[in-house]
């Protein structure tokens, strides 16, 4: 019970921090409105172009805005020299991860929450469905999962912004395959159980990653 | 002494398998009835794929290794691995591209055997990319460590994601299917020999050169310590 | 015979050659430095 205790005040902190400064948010929220108009700009998203592109638009859009938030989070987090405060506060840096990917988690569904509605009006298809909210939620955890630990060796690296993308996006590529394709399933109307494969991938995959991450996380934040 | 010449006789044994194999792939190995001689291409292209992956798997094992005792001959191995298996990925996938335009009439087309080689090349540039970011030693080794595991956890994931997409969206991939002769068989397997032969000797090599920078590195730190650069 | 075959195995020969030279040329550089730092005398202290 401790260690919840410990992960739930790291995501609280995290959360009370940037529901102050929302430095974060507004980016994350500003770049995913732009990506979505410009993909429809550029793809002529109307119709059934729209409705055909949708799961890849709002997979690469939650992806490109998910680097953006991880970078400046993590960011935040060393010049205000926090890593280093919570590797004091807490023994078990299995409960730092947790609570840093948790709080990750979080964010990236407060934006997603908004860019669902948003792309509904733009791109002409249904995409608040309960169906689709799952394989949303299935994606972003395994995302934040990896996004966490990479994150987390990229802000030491020179040049991290560069690097973050060049690192994590790779490791992103079954997440992304197997949600866009879950996304476009339900969109063409199939039921949940249909696209079955594609979510036991994702549930496979978050497993997998976060049992890696717990486990080698120690070496990451390690000074 | 004696260990130059291992290291001589091993370069001079893998030159001589992997011009055996050449030698093979053109005049020993027959004629593939549909494709013609282009099939040619697949002796090496396979032998590279598989050694490569191999290459990446020994980045994965030497990389928990190193992470549980911290041994810097571990990181070595680990580095070196991964910068010869890139090599052979980067040759797979090449290949790959030049098999792909005759037989399926595309330069590029995601197969699934060719996806993968591509999703490999890219984890392992992302590697050798960390590797090359300035820090201090032990912390890039740690944190490559970190990332060739995850990386190497990240291929078969990759591959089951493929495959999957592929056979949900099916494409006409006739070709590229065929059924493998004796003499075929003994040119794999050559092949395969040349390419391990290869590995071992540029696997050597590249953990030589690592172990003389960091003997260069120990010296100039040595130097720096008591109060004379020297002419470094 | 196929000019893609050609290719091909041009470029299974030179990426090993070009990968071993590489390494040989680091290699050689590194130890010329270490050579002299180690066979010559130690520069004395000004």
């Amino acid at each position: 019970m401790g260690a919840l205790r410990q992960i739930g005040a790291i995501v609280a902190k995290d959360l009370a921090a940037e529901l102050h400064t929302r430095e974060i948010l507004s980016a994350m929220f500003v770049f995913a409105v732009l990506a979505l108009v410009i993909f429809s700009f550029a793809l002529d998203l109307e119709g059934a172009a729209g409705r055909a592109a949708a799961p890849g638009v709002l997979w690469t859009t939650i992806a490109f805005s998910g680097t953006l938030g991880l970078s400046r989070s993590l960011a935040r987090e060393q010049q205000t020299a926090g890593i280093s405060g919570l590797l004091l506060a807490a023994e078990d840096r299995a409960v730092i991860f947790a609570g840093k990917a948790l709080g990750s988690f979080l964010l990236m569904l407060i934006v997603e929450a908004v860019l669902l509605p948003l792309g509904t009006v733009l791109l002409g298809v249904n995409l608040l469905r309960l169906e689709l909210g799952l394989i949303v939620l299935l994606g972003t955890l395994g995302y934040a999962t990896v996004g966490t630990l990479i994150a987390a060796i990229a802000v030491n690296t020179r040049a991290r912004e560069v690097m973050l993308p060049i690192l994590l996006l790779p490791l992103l590529i079954p997440l992304l395959i197997g949600a866009v394709q879950a996304t476009a399933g339900l969109l063409e109307g199939l039921r949940l159980a249909e696209v079955g494969v594609w979510v036991r991938l994702l549930v496979v995959y978050d497993l997998l990653m976060a049992a890696v991450a717990l486990l080698t996380f120690e070496s990451v934040v390690e000074v | 002494m004696k260990r130059q010449w291992w290291d001589w006789g091993l370069a001079i044994a893998s030159v001589g398998i992997f011009l055996t194999a050449l030698g093979m792939v053109f005049l020993y190995a027959p004629r593939e009835a549909t494709m013609g001689e282009i099939q040619r291409i697949f002796y090496f292209h396979v032998a590279s794929a598989w050694i490569g992956f191999f290459a990446f798997f020994v980045t994965f094992l030497t990389g928990v290794i190193y992470l549980i005792t911290s041994q810097r001959r571990w990181d070595v191995l680990s580095l070196s691995s991964a910068e010869v298996g890139l090599a052979f990925i980067t040759m797979t996938v090449i290949t790959g591209s030049l098999w792909a335009r005759p037989v399926w009439g595309t330069y590029w087309t995601w197969e699934p055997r060719l996806t993968i080689s591509a999703v490999q090349w890219l984890l392992y540039v992302a590697y050798v990319m960390l590797r090359t970011s300035t820090l201090s030693q032990e912390r890039v080794a740690r944190f490559a460590a970190v990332y060739g595991i995850v990386a190497f956890v990240t291929v078969p994931l990759s591959w089951f994601a493929i495959r999957w997409w592929r056979t949900i969206h099916p494409e006409i991939l006739s070709g590229g299917e065929m059924a493998i002769t004796p003499r075929m068989l003994h040119t794999l397997l050559v092949s395969l020999a040349a390419f391990t032969a290869l590995y071992v000797t540029l696997l050597r090599q590249r953990a030589l050169l690592e172990r003389d920078r960091d003997r260069l590195a120990a010296l100039q730190a040595r130097w720096v310590a008591e109060g004379d650069i020297g002419d470094v | 015979m196929s000019e893609h075959l050609i290719v091909a195995y041009v470029i299974f020969c030179t990426v090993p050659l070009a990968l071993s030279l590489s390494i040989a040329w680091r290699r050689r550089r590194v130890r010329r430095v270490l050579r002299r730092h180690t066979t010559v005398d130690k520069p004395s202290r000004i």
